[in-house]
C-alpha cells in the first residue's frame, strides 16, 4: 500500500538520524514516534517502526566512521576500521561499504525470515501450554545470559519483571492482585511506559556530559568524498559480507543476543578468514562489512520469533509487539492463519525498509550528516518532552505519566547496580503468558509438574535453558580467571 | 560507592521489598477450584525466586566488598542529574495543573540550561517554539489529546 511504503520511507529517515547521533540509540526513535503508532493503522505503525529500526542500525555506522563515536551499540565494531579508514581520507569508501553490507545483511536476513517464518508459525501451532511455557522460560533465561555480565543480576532483573507484571488482574481469573484498591493499578502496569522509563531517562541523564559529537563535527575525519561503493571493493567484502549475514541473521533469532554481540562475533570471524589479516586495525573495509552486514541482518532475525511465538528479541522487537497488541493483533503462529495478509506485509514491509534504507543512504547521507552538529541542547529537552507525550497518550492517563517516570528511575538504579533492564522488559511483556501457560499446564496435569519433562517440545526448551544458563556461568568464570603470565 | 557495597545495598533492598510482596501476597483473595493454582501461586513462586536470588547477591556483593575493601567512596549523586530529576518531577507535578503547552515551555527551558545553554533569547525562543510546535502536531494533525490547562491547552 503507499501510506505504508510512505511510512516505511519516513521511518527510514528518522532511523538514519536518530542511529547516527551518538547516545540517542534506536530506543530514542522509537520513542519518538510512539505516540503515532497509536493513531496510525496498523499496517502503517508497522512499516514506519521497521524503517526506523532497519536504517537506525545504518545510521550508527556513520558516526562511528566519521567521528569514532558508534551512534549505536551495534555500531562500535565498525569504529575500529571504519575510524582509521576515514583518517587515511576514505570515508566515503568506509560509508559506501558500511551502506551495502547493511542491504546485503538486510536481504539475507529477509529471506530467512520469508522462508522460515511461516514454517516455524505451523510448528509452532503444535505447541500446548507446557511447551509455550518452556519456550517463554527459555526465551527470558537465553536473555539472562546473553544480556548479563553477571548471571545472578541478569536473573533478578528478569524475575522483577515477572513480580511487577503481576500487579493489576492476574490472567487466569481475573482476581485482582497488588491493586490495594487503586483503579490505575487494576489495568497492571503497561510495559511501554515501562520501556519509555527504563531506557529515556538513563539516556537524558548520560547526554548531560559536554557535547564532544558536535566539537568533533569540526574534524577533517568528518568530511568524506564519494559513497558510492567501487565493484572492486564489493567483490572483495563478499565473504566478510556473508559471515556477518548469516551470524547476524542466527543471533537475531536467539533472544537478547542483540546487534553488539553479532557485529562484534563476525568481525573476529572475517578477521579470521580474511587474506588481510594484517590490515585490520589501520583501516580494513572488510572490517566494517563484516559487522555492518550483521547488526543488519539481527533485525530481520529478530523478527522471526516475534512473529511466529510472540517472543521478542530486544526491546525494538518488543515495541513492535506492543504496537500490535494496541491495535488488538497479536504475534505469534496464529497471526499467520488468521491474518495472514497483515503478516507477509510485515515480512515485505521490512524487504522494503532495506530497499530504503539503501537509497535513503546513499544518495541523501551528505545532508543527514549535518544533523550531527546539532546540539544535545535541543535534541534532548525535545525527547523528554516526547516521553511524556508518549506515556500519556497510551491510555490517557497521568497515571502512565508517573509510571514512566518512576520506571525512569528504576533503570538509573539498576545502570548504578550494573543490572542489565533488557531482560526486566522482556518479562514484563512475556510475564502474563508465562503465568497464564504455567498455570493451564498445571490445570491440565491436575499439579503434576512432570507434564513438563514428559512433553517433548517443553522437554527440549528445558534443556535449552539449562545450556544458556551453564554457558553464562562458565563465560562469567572465564571472565573472571586471571590472564596467563607469558 | 564499591561495587560490593551497592550489591550489599540491593540485596538487603530486594529481601526487604520479598517480604512486603509475600504480605501483600496473602491478601490475595483465594480461588477454591480444585486442581487449579490460585491467584497467589505465580506470586509466590517468583518471590521464592527473587528472595533466593537476593541471597545470592548478597553473598557475592560480601565477597567483592571484601576484596575491594578500603576503596574511597561517596554516596553522593552528581548535581546536575539531581536538578534533572527535580525538574522531571516539577513537571509532572505541574502536568495535570497547567496542562501540557504550559509545563513543557518551562520544562524545556529548564532542560537547554541544565545541557549547557546559556543564551537567555535562544533559551525563550526554543522553549516557545519547540513545545508549541510538539503540542501542535500532536494535538491538531495526530488528533493525540494532551493534558490541557487552565487556558484551554
Amino acid at each position: 500500500m503507499p501510506s505504508s511504503l510512505m511510512a516505511t520511507g519516513a521511518g527510514a529517515v528518522i532511523g538514519l538520524v536518530v542511529g547516527m547521533i551518538p547516545g540517542m540509540t534506536i530506543s530514542s526513535g522509537i520513542i519518538i514516534l510512539l505516540p503515532l503508532t497509536f493513531v496510525l493503522e496498523p499496517n502503517v505503525s508497522i512499516a514506519l517502526l521497521l524503517g526506523l529500526y532497519v536504517a537506525g542500525m545504518t545510521g550508527g555506522s556513520f558516526s562511528a566512521i566519521l567521528l569514532n563515536m558508534p551512534g549505536t551499540p551495534s555500531a562500535s565494531a565498525t569504529a575500529l576500521e571504519g575510524y582509521p579508514l576515514a583518517n587515511k581520507g576514505q570515508g566515503g569508501r568506509a560509508l559506501g561499504i558500511a551502506i551495502s553490507a547493511s542491504f546485503v545483511g538486510g536481504i539475507v536476513s529477509f529471506m530467512c525470515l520469508l522462508l522460515i517464518a511461516p514454517n516455524l508459525a505451523e510448528l509452532a501451532l503444535q505447541f500446548q501450554a507446557p511447551d509455550l511455557f518452556s519456550l517463554i522460560f527459555f526465551g527470558l533465561t537465553a536473555i539472562c545470559s546473553f544480556a548479563a555480565k553477571s548471571l545472578v543480576k541478569g536473573l533478578l532483573s528478569a524475575v522483577l519483571g515477572l513480580a511487577i507484571v503481576t500487579v493489576g488482574q492476574d490472567p487466569v481469573m481475573s482476581t485482582e492482585r497488588f491493586t490495594f484498591g487503586d483503579a490505575d493499578l487494576l489495568g497492571g502496569i503497561h510495559f511501554l511506559t515501562a520501556l519509555i522509563g527504563l531506557f529515556a531517562i538513563p539516556q537524558l541523564i548520560d547526554n548531560l556530559k559536554a557535547d564532544a559529537v558536535a566539537e568533533a563535527m569540526r574534524s577533517d575525519s568528518s568530511k568524506f568524498g564519494s559513497v558510492l561503493p567501487k565493484l572492486a571493493d564489493l567483490i572483495r567484502v563478499r565473504i566478510p559480507t556473508m559471515i556477518g549475514s548469516l551470524t547476524g541473521t542466527f543471533l537475531g533469532i536467539l533472544p537478547g543476543a542483540g546487534g553488539p554481540i553479532a557485529a562484534f562475533i563476525s568481525y573476529d570471524y572475517a578477521k579470521k578468514f580474511s587474506k588481510n589479516k594484517e590490515s585490520f586495525g589501520k583501516g580494513e573495509i572488510e572490517g566494517v562489512a563484516a559487522p555492518e552486514s550483521a547488526n543488519n541482518a539481527v533485525a530481520g532475525g529478530a523478527l522471526i520469533p516475534m512473529m511466529t511465538l510472540g517472543i521478542p528479541g530486544d526491546p525494538v522487537t518488543a515495541i513492535l509487539i506492543g504496537a500490535l497488541l494496541v491495535h488488538g493483533l497479536a504475534p505469534g503462529p496464529l497471526l499467520f492463519i488468521e491474518n495472514g495478509g497483515f503478516a507477509y506485509g510485515i515480512i515485505f514491509s521490512y524487504f522494503w525498509a532495506n530497499i530504503f534504507n539503501l537509497v535513503i543512504a546513499l544518495f541523501a547521507i551528505r545532508y543527514l550528516v549535518k544533523v550531527l552538529a546539532t546540539p544535545k541542547v535541543l535534541l534532548m529537552p525535545a525527547i523528554a518532552v516526547l516521553c511524556v507525550v508518549g506515556s500519556y497518550a497510551l491510555r490517557n492517563s497521568f497515571f502512565d505519566v508517573y509510571v514512566m517516570f518512576f520506571f525512569g528511575l528504576v533503570g538509573l538504579a539498576m545502570r548504578w547496580l550494573d543490572m542489565p533492564v533488557v531482560p526486566l522488559l522482556l518479562a514484563l511483556v512475556l510475564g502474563p503468558q508465562l503465568e497464564e501457560h504455567l498455570r493451564i499446564a498445571l490445570t491440565a496435569s491436575h499439579g503434576d509438574i512432570s507434564i513438563f519433562f514428559t512433553k517433548p517440545f517443553s522437554l527440549l526448551f528445558l534443556c535449552l535453558s539449562i545450556v544458556s544458563v551453564i554457558w553464562s556461568i562458565w563465560l562469567e568464570r572465564r571472565h573472571k580467571e586471571p590472564e596467563p603470565q607469558s | 560507592m564499591p561495587k560490593g557495597l551497592r550489591d550489599i545495598v540491593a540485596a538487603l533492598g530486594l529481601l526487604i521489598f520479598s517480604g512486603l510482596y509475600v504480605w501483600a501476597t496473602t491478601h490475595i483473595p483465594d480461588r477454591t477450584i480444585p486442581n487449579t493454582p490460585g491467584p497467589s501461586f505465580f506470586p509466590f513462586v517468583i518471590i521464592t525466586v527473587v528472595a533466593a536470588l537476593s541471597v545470592a547477591l548478597l553473598v557475592k556483593g560480601y565477597k567483592d566488598y571484601r576484596a575491594e575493601n578500603g576503596v574511597p567512596f561517596s554516596i553522593l549523586m552528581p548535581p546536575l542529574p539531581c536538578l534533572m530529576l527535580g525538574a522531571f518531577l516539577i513537571f509532572l507535578v505541574a502536568l495535570p495543573w497547567a496542562g501540557f503547552l504550559l509545563s513543557s515551555i518551562g520544562f524545556f527551558a529548564v532542560l537547554m540550561v541544565l545541557y549547557g545553554s546559556r543564551e537567555p533569547v535562544k533559551i525563550l525562543l526554543w522553549s516557545l517554539a519547540l513545545p508549541s510546535a510538539l503540542y501542535a502536531v500532536f494535538t491538531q494533525l495526530f488528533q493525540i489529546l494532551l493534558p490541557t490547562g487552565p487556558l484551554g491547552f
